[in-house]
């Protein structure tokens, strides 16, 4: 279970999060929707210990953020905005080159089924030959090598086909099921967020998603 | 370790070629840098011919002499076929000694002991006929002294009387003794090789030193290409962290350095006869790399330090007077030798301030990486 308790943020006098408190439990997913600059991405950040919070307190499966960071860092998978592969190497090197730094050991097999689980079923291909959708699923698999508890995504669909689109939402609902796993990840796409998303979280200062979401019948948290 | 080193095998494979070629840039570099200035040297060398009309000690070594400048390649050959090939202009300039030539030396006799021919396309001809001239007065005179210390030894009756040729001998000695009249450009650190007196001489492992700077740099670009890459966001969820990987990624690099060191170490010696002592290229060579490595965490941009790698060398090099004699006026300014890291290396001393300097800043900035992540 991950618990929010009071969240701030600010850069400066720049006051991106104010008093988030929310939680988040074992199998859901949470969307998590806002305008530009609304702050989602900065969210993330501090879910997954990459930055602090100003003010509050977090704690994953009891685990607190301030006391025990290296604890929580190997039940996190993040996938950030930017996709974060070796664009040189193929497929299978990227995979085998991150399973290396991981603190979970995998076969050469076991890695090519999380990709196949995805349908990324391209394995000795050079990324920079990979279509964008092919790219985000890479992008995402290596994030789960070892086997994180909280997944964290940061626009996982952004620029690509409904196919893929389809492939990747159908592959989170189902490891939220088997898993356990607790998700969170921020979308424009409120089609995917309607179908997808168990929760909404909406921040910014912009009522704009809040209204377009009132009639689908998610529960949604606005701050 | 094995698991970063299965890492950056990965990413070797896909620049095989780049690394080996940086890799072995200096060898190679300074290799045909050598081999090309000496046949250059070679092909400078004006042919002239000499025709010896006698065998005796004196002759033969007015022929030594000469056969000795680096400036002329001799043909020792008859008079007739001298000639021809000098008309053919095969043959810059032709020096006849006469027969008789010693006996007249002994006599004092310095006119008529030699003929020269030229052609109308003799470019050499004067400073060669000078040189020849000199070597002739210098053992004319050789000879009227070796004459007038018999006299002397006569004179005060000295017990055992040398003759002629002794004190001629012992007058040769004396004078290689002393060397008074040698020059050759010399580079900074360079050493004079026993056998050979070439017109230049080179200091092998200074030229390596300049183009192990350059290829030490460029390949360490990948600390700025990971330090700016998308890819440093995943190592918050690694086991290791990011300055412990590039640390280690950089002692592989280290090892490697290491390993061509050694080869380029025989090679120099197989082929150049020059020997280094192991502590000094060890030093130096840790000492480059982490240089190369704080230069590169420094920046931000790859064709920058591209192009500042290129700069930077460049200074080096001139002040580190291995491509051009700075016996003048570099050595005259001292602070210029503290600044140069090559320096030490060049004296043939071991790398000591500038290895302690980047270990410091070495570890300033790992311990304070140490902090930041914590
Ligand atoms: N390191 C920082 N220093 C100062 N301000 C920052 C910093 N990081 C983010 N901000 C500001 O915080 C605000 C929220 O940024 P954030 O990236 O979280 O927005 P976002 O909701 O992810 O937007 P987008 O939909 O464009 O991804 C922005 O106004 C941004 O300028
Ligand atoms: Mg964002």
């Amino acid at each position: 279970m991950l618990n929010i308790e009071s969240l701030h943020k600010s850069f400066r006098e720049n006051v991106i999060l104010h008093n988030l408190t929310f939680t988040v439990n074992p199998g859901e997913i949470i969307g998590l929707v806002g305008e530009n600059g609304a702050g989602k991405s900065t969210l993330l950040h501090i879910l997954a210990t990459i930055s602090k919070p100003s003010e509050g307190s977090i704690s994953l499966n009891d685990l607190s953020y301030t006391t025990e960071r290296k604890k929580i860092r190997k039940l996190i998978g993040y996938v950030p905005q930017d996709i974060a592969v070796w664009e040189d190497l193929t497929v299978e090197e990227n995979m085998v080159f991150f399973e290396k730094l991981s603190w979970v050991n995998q076969t050469k097999e076991e890695l090519r089924n999380l990709c196949q689980e995805m349908k990324l079923y391209k394995w000795k291909e050079p990324v920079n030959t990979l279509s964008g959708g092919m790219k985000r699923k890479l992008n995402l698999a290596i994030s789960l090598i070892h086997h994180p508890k909280v997944l964290l995504l940061d626009e996982p669909t952004v620029g690509i086909d409904l196919k893929s689109r389809k492939e990747i939402g159908t592959y989170l609902q189902k490891q939220a099921v088997e898993n356990e796993l607790m998700i969170i990840y921020t979308s424009h796409d409120m089609d995917e967020i309607n179908e997808l998303c168990n929760r909404v979280i909406c921040i910014g200062k912009d009522p704009f998603y809040k209204d377009m979401l009132l009639n689908s019948g998610k529960e949604i948290i606005s701050f | 370790m094995k698991d970063i080193l299965v890492t950056r095998v990965i990413r070797w494979k896909k620049q095989v070629l780049s690394v080996l070629f940086w890799l072995l840039f200096p060898l190679i570099a300074t290799s045909l840098f050598i081999s090309f200035t000496e046949k250059i040297q070679q092909d400078t060398q004006v042919p002239i011919g000499i025709v010896l009309g006698e065998e005796t000690p004196l002759a033969l070594g007015v022929l030594d002499a000469i056969e000795q400048s680096p400036l002329v390649e001799v043909t020792q050959l008859t008079e007739d076929e001298a000639l021809i090939q000098l008309e053919k202009h095969a043959l810059d300039s032709v020096f006849i000694i006469h027969q008789g030539y010693e006996e007249q030396i002994r006599k004092g006799n310095r006119t008529n002991l030699i003929t020269s021919y030229r052609s109308d396309r003799s470019l050499a001809y004067s400073p060669v006929k000078e040189m020849v001239v000199s070597f002739v007065q210098q053992e004319t005179i050789r000879s009227k002294a070796a004459y007038v210390v018999m006299d002397l030894e006569t004179k005060y009756k000295r017990e055992i009387q040398r003759d002629w040729e002794e004190i001629i001998q012992k007058s040769k000695e004396v004078q290689a003794e002393q060397d008074l009249l040698h020059t050759t450009f010399q580079f900074q650190g360079a050493t004079q090789p026993k056998n050979e007196n070439p017109l230049f001489t080179w200091n092998v492992w200074g030229i390596w030193a300049v183009f192990t700077l350059l290829s030490t740099l460029l390949l360490l670009d990948w600390v700025i290409k990971e330090n700016s890459s998308n890819i440093r966001s995943r190592f918050t969820f690694t086991k290791i962290r990011y300055h412990h990987y590039v640390v280690k990624n950089l002692l592989f690099y280290l090892g490697l350095f290491i390993i061509v060191d050694g080869f380029t170490l025989l090679f120099f010696y197989h082929y150049f006869s020059t020997q280094i002592n192991m502590f000094v290229l060890f030093t130096f060579r840790v000492m480059i790399t982490l240089l190369a490595f704080i230069i590169a965490l420094l920046s931000k941009n790859v064709y920058l330090f591209y192009c500042g790698a290129f700069a930077f060398t460049l200074f080096i090099t001139v002040i580190s007077g291995v491509f051009l004699p700075v016996n003048g006026f570099i050595q005259e300014i001292t602070w210029l030798q503290y600044v140069n890291p090559l320096h030490q290396f060049l004296s043939e001393e071991v790398t000591f301030i500038w290895l302690v300097g980047s270990i410091i800043l070495l570890c300033l900035w790992y311990f304070r990486k140490e902090k930041v992540d914590a």
